[in-house]
């Protein structure tokens, strides 16, 4: 089953394809530097609540505050649905990876 | 860390004090028949079409049909105007797709052709291409902005309304940014229709708005929605009568009560409009200041800015905003797609802070620092 609720976002582009995840788990920093490896992650940790963001190889666009449950992704234009599963099965690769961390 | 709320060009908030206490009243006290229960019950409608006809100062409240939004009442008009054949419509790039999309639609399906009259940097309607435009292609109907949602800049109503009919075209006004801080006083102007809202700078609830038609306009418009009315009942069509003939099916009286308080609170309470023009000005210079790329509008103006920011992204600032800082604004085209072509600012948009008589200096000061602080973090 999987642990992560998505729901799509819209904004003022009918093309852009964007989702939000709430996690069961608040972003901590060492889940935000794991997601990073991943892409080129910008981290702002001097703003009141850190905001990051983090640019898969896809193309694939990851936003996100410090301490919150909830992740935007919005996906490339061209095959959207392939970033998107492959965004979900990171996801869920690190929060596994996380509980394992966590069990021992 | 406290919310700092400057998207009051969407929706104003806080709104008018009471407002909530009214509308709660609203809806547990038994509901009287508007129009048929005489002195017997109160009839708040009745009450807030009076407000705001002192508002509009028009003589006669019952020219103001009701309904649930601006969106609505732009379209009763658009939809319910007699459209000769192969009628031309003159409007504006500043336009809010509140009237591009009912004009587009009516484009496709009545065959009307639109044209499209050229804002200036500031999104200001450019008068000689407006008078142009009348000439060339003499429309029945003349649509324009009183004020652009997203740069604040505020047309001259008056001007282009009575050059609009000169040129023998029914004039529909879109007042939905204007109402509350700037008069709008369509008999003085020679506007035959206002479309208005309740829900940003009259205070109001949100579901409150509605349709200014002038006496010598009802002949000219069809009910785009018919059903009951209350009244009359033994007539096939809708009652001839203003404001019943544009207004089927039960009225919100719940949301017409709070903009009746909120109307009555304002009255109480003017609105300091160089105040919060001077909070805009100080808004708009220290943005400037910090490097942002701001749409200067030059008075008159509402208290809405609108920038750029060359090392964030428009969406990202909003986020940033939002989430890190507790900034409440709004990004992209702001429903307002055309204009970005004439400020260049297509096609992510802008950011928009747009402040109420309620923000204050130091939100103001504290929204600087926190873009400050943004353009600072972006090196």
């Amino acid at each position: 089953m999987k642990r992560v609720e998505s729901k799509k976002v819209e904004n003022c582009f009918a093309s852009t394809q964007m989702y939000e995840y709430r996690l069961p788990r608040k972003m901590s920093e060492e889940m935000i530097c794991e997601f990073g490896k991943n892409g080129k992650l910008t981290f702002h940790r001097n703003f009141p609540r850190p905001f990051f963001k983090l640019i898969l190889a896809d193309g694939t666009t990851v936003k996100g505050i410090l301490n919150d449950t909830v992740v935007k992704a919005q996906y490339p234009d061209q095959n959207p649905q392939a970033g998107k599963q492959q965004f979900e099965d990171l996801l869920e690769e690190l929060l596994n990876r996380q509980d394992t961390d966590m069990e021992w | 860390m406290e919310l700092i709320y400057l998207n009051n060009a969407a929706t104003s908030w806080p709104k008018a004090p009471n407002l909530s206490d009214t509308m709660a009243d609203c809806i547990r006290r038994v509901p009287y028949h508007a129009g048929r229960s005489g002195f017997s019950g109160p009839d708040v409608a009745e009450e807030c079409r009076r407000l705001l006809a002192n508002l509009f100062q028009i003589r006669e409240p019952n020219q103001i049909a009701f309904g649930p939004n601006a969106t609505h009442a732009l379209n009763v008009a658009l939809h319910g105007l007699k459209w000769k054949p192969d009628a031309n419509v003159i409007t504006t790039a500043a336009e809010h797709n509140s009237v591009l999309r009912p004009l587009h639609y009516l484009a496709k399906t009545r065959g009307i052709k639109v044209h499209m009259v050229r804002v200036d940097r500031a999104g200001r309607i450019i008068e000689e291409e407006w008078e142009a435009a009348l000439r060339n292609y003499r429309p029945q109907l003349a649509v324009f902005t009183h004020a652009s949602n997203v740069t604040g800049a505020v047309n001259d109503a008056g001007l282009l309304g009575r050059m609009a009919k000169q040129a023998g075209a029914v004039t529909l006004l879109d007042a939905s940014q204007s109402f509350g801080l700037f008069p709008v006083c369509p008999e003085q102007w020679g506007i035959d229709m206002v479309a208005f809202t309740g829900h940003k700078y009259l205070l109001g609830p949100t579901g409150t708005g509605g349709l200014y038609i002038a006496p010598a306009m009802e002949p000219e418009l069809e009910p785009v929605w018919v059903g009951g009315t209350g009244i009359h009942s033994d007539l096939d069509e809708m009652p001839p009568m203003m404001p019943t003939r544009f207004e089927a099916g039960t009225p919100n009286d719940c949301a017409i009560a709070g903009l009746a308080e909120a109307l009555k609170w304002s009255t109480e309470n003017p609105l300091n409009i160089n105040s919060l023009m001077a909070k805009a000005e100080r808004l708009s210079v220290g943005l400037q200041e910090l490097g942002a790329d701001v749409i200067a509008v030059q008075a008159p103006r509402t208290p809405v800015v609108s920038f750029t920011l060359k090392t964030w992204d428009v969406e990202d600032v909003g986020e940033i905003l939002q989430k890190s800082f507790a900034i409440v604004c709004r990004t992209g085209l702001h429903c307002a797609p055309r204009i970005h072509a004439f400020l260049g600012t297509a096609p992510a948009g802008t950011v928009r802070l747009s402040l109420s008589r309620f923000t204050t200096d130091q939100e103001i000061d504290d929204c600087l620092a926190a873009i400050g602080e943004m353009l600072h973090e972006a090196g």
